[in-house]
């Protein structure tokens, strides 16, 4: 059993959680390298997002959903070094996300830099892909703030 | 911020277990080899440093969002401060 921790934020109130449930970036994340350990907390609304609010610094958070919801063929590789970091034999192993932007006329998705989580260890990072298939800045269809229908990737 | 000159063939030890070497020199170019534990993520610097921006406005961006959720709770009846996420 892991020890019981309790994030304090202005925005979210107050969240209770497991130690084992904090999703660990070991390497903090590019531009908060301080910021390690998140809470994975559902969108007040019911969408397809959800919000990555970081234990370590209780104001950051980030709007996250599934690559998949709104771009099917999204298939980045992942290099062999990096499944091994995180302690999986495949890709298919892990729980992956996408970091949301809501700007005021469109939402986009960095599809360039996934974060990508062991589902047992809670082991995560975010995978930095070298390469120019991916924008981070995928517009999206749908606004974040409107409701989708149809449920979240298990 | 410690500045070396090296030699093709010759390197630089960060640490214990990080080795930086000059592969090869022309053009304008500097070709390095970096040996380092599979943990350690190690990307070009402008390619780095795109991601650590786009995150930087993603969260720039959802906070502005979570201060629009609150002042619609405000506005629902309950007082600023007091609103608690179900």
């Amino acid at each position: 059993m892991g020890e019981p921790v309790r994030i304090e934020s202005r925005r979210f109130g107050s969240i209770a959680l497991d130690e084992k449930d904090l999703i660990v970036f070991a390497g903090g994340l590019p531009g908060f390298p301080h910021a390690r350990r998140f809470a994975l907390v559902a969108h007040d609304r019911g969408t397809d997002f959800a919000w990555l609010v970081s234990a370590d610094q209780p104001e950051l958070a980030f709007v996250v959903t599934d690559p998949w919801r709104f771009f099917a063929a999204y298939q980045p590789e992942v290099p062999g070094h990096v499944l091994r970091a995180l302690g999986v034999a495949c890709a298919e192993e892990l729980e992956w996300f996408v970091i949301a932007t809501a700007g005021p006329a469109r939402t986009t998705l960095n599809l360039a830099a996934p974060l990508l989580v062991n589902a047992t260890t809670r082991r995560a990072l975010q995978l930095i892909l070298d390469c120019d298939t991916y924008s981070t800045r995928e517009a999206i269809v749908a606004p974040a703030s409107e409701p989708q229908s149809g449920a979240a990737r298990p | 911020m410690l500045v070396l000159t090296r030699r093709v063939g010759e390197s630089v030890r960060i640490g214990t277990d990080v080795c930086v070497t000059v592969a090869s020199i022309g053009n304008g170019q500097v070709r390095i080899a970096i040996e380092a534990p599979l943990e350690l993520a190690v990307h070009r610097g402008e390619v780095y440093e795109r991601i650590a921006r786009a995150n930087r406005e993603a969260a720039a961006a959802a906070e502005s969002a979570g201060r629009g959720e609150e002042t619609t709770r405000a506005a629902d009846g309950a007082a600023p401060g007091e609103s608690e996420i179900a």
